[in-house]
């Protein structure tokens, strides 16, 4: 497998970023708050380490089946967070706590159904037949990624649903990741193997760009709590007034 | 191609909705002192008059079936215009609970919590009424409810005068007046 300077840049800019997302989730002690994700993030970096070990040392067969069957897990490990970000969106209302869930499964069912339409109806790529069922996944998956993150911001928004930093943060990283890696793989079923390079260029620099975005939020400052003031700017002409007149005294 | 194209298409939409959620978060809150100015004016009991089974039953047996028709559907796009301000004043209350959900007065804290869960019943019950009332102005004869849409208003009108009244009691009628 020839990769060339370019592809392990972008390689290592994704991973050094997750590294530093880790880092940010344990200073700051996030890791109860946010244990799916955290999960996901720690077996990224794993999954670097074992993936580039294989790829110094074993052949290009061997680094094939661990990248594709750590990628399954990888997947899973995706929906989950995804599930946890709707969990989190909703907890925080008594009347829609349970909603979350639910809501979850019931587009996940939808866009799952979508995902197998459009994998039927999939055009006739000229890759071997592993590999066309991987492409077909990789998609299927992005489209219900994008699906369920585009829902929730639309539902949310409907709501008036505010989100907390952290939570928004992840989803953003989430949406930016799945929707650039759709096209790409759209892209890449239409026009063939011969879209392999900028594919997977495509595909590392949106993953960097995702996880970015989640250490800019994790690293952000908690916003200061907005309290609803009451008092009139009148009252506070009035009490000016008095006060003046007071120190005048 | 076409499959191709549709989910290019899905993709960008995806990204569009990204960016407009990012945009949207950076609003400003509403302030309590202008809150007359983002809310929309709902009369409650024209409201109630509108959906009023009694009021349809009545309107039924009086009125030639086809004037029946072509008033039950004014009246139901009338009813759908409440909809619409009713759904509009809960998302403001909603974020104005939200902020004031944060204060560390804890009675001020639960009176807010207790805002922001009327208002999203609201929400979630405005959602349903504007389907039953697109239904209705399609089919005016048929003989779907509505809804709690008013009551729940009236919970949430209630929520906020009390939020206002933990917080401001000299201002809390001018406040409620607001919606």
């Amino acid at each position: 497998m020839n990769l060339n300077a370019a592809d392990y840049l972008l390689w290592v800019t994704g991973e050094i970023l997750l590294v530093l997302a880790c880092g940010v989730i344990l200073k700051r002690r996030l890791v109860h708050e946010f244990p799916v994700f955290f999960a996901y993030t720690v077996f990224h970096v794993l999954r670097t380490v074992v993936l580039f070990t294989v790829q110094q040392r074993l052949s290009y067969a061997d680094y094939f089946y661990a990248y594709w069957s750590t990628h399954v897990v990888s997947i899973a490990l995706g929906f989950t967070v995804i599930h946890e970000i709707y969990c989190k969106v909703f907890q925080s209302y008594d009347a829609i706590q349970q909603l979350g869930g639910i809501v979850f499964g019931c587009v996940a069912a939808v866009l799952l159904v979508v995902s197998v339409l459009a994998a039927v109806s999939a055009p006739g790529i000229d890759t071997p037949g592993v590999v066309k069922a991987i492409v077909l996944l990789e998609r299927s998956v992005r489209v219900m990624q994008c699906g369920l993150l585009m829902f929730l911001f639309l539902l949310s928004f409907y709501f008036g649903l505010s989100w907390r930093n952290h939570i928004f943060g992840i989803a953003l990283g989430f949406g930016v990741f799945a929707t650039i890696e759709l096209v790409a793989i759209a892209v890449r079923a239409q026009i063939g193997a011969i879209a392999n390079t900028a594919y997977s260029q495509v595909n590392s620099a949106a993953y960097s760009c995702g996880v970015l975005i989640w250490v800019c939020y994790l690293l952000a400052p908690k916003p200061a709590p907005q309290y609803m003031s009451m008092i009139h700017h009148d009252e506070l002409e009035k009490w000016n007034q008095a006060l003046l007149q007071l120190l005048e005294r | 191609m076409i499959t191709t194209t549709l989910l290019i298409v899905f993709a960008v939409c995806g990204l569009l909705v990204l960016v407009w959620a990012f945009r949207w978060r950076r609003h400003p809150m509403p302030d309590f002192q202008g809150l007359e100015d983002h809310t929309r004016p709902v009369d409650l009991a024209a409201f109630r008059n509108l959906i009023d089974p009694a009021e349809e039953d009545y309107l039924r047996q009086h009125l030639p079936a086809g004037k029946f028709r072509a008033l039950q559907r004014d009246r139901m796009r009338a009813a759908l215009e409440y909809v619409r301000r009713t759904a509009y004043n809960g998302a403001i209350l909603l974020r104005v609970g939200e902020a004031a959900r944060r204060n560390p007065n804890p009675e001020v804290a639960a009176a807010a919590r207790e805002l922001v869960n009327s208002a999203l019943r609201l929400r979630m019950n405005a959602m349903l009424a504007t389907v039953v009332l697109y239904g209705r102005i399609v089919m005016p004869e048929a003989r779907i409810s509505v809804g709690r849409v008013t009551d729940i208003y009236e919970n949430v009108t209630q929520g906020l005068a009390r939020l206002s009244r933990l917080q401001d009691p000299a201002h809390a009628a001018r406040v409620s007046a607001a919606i």
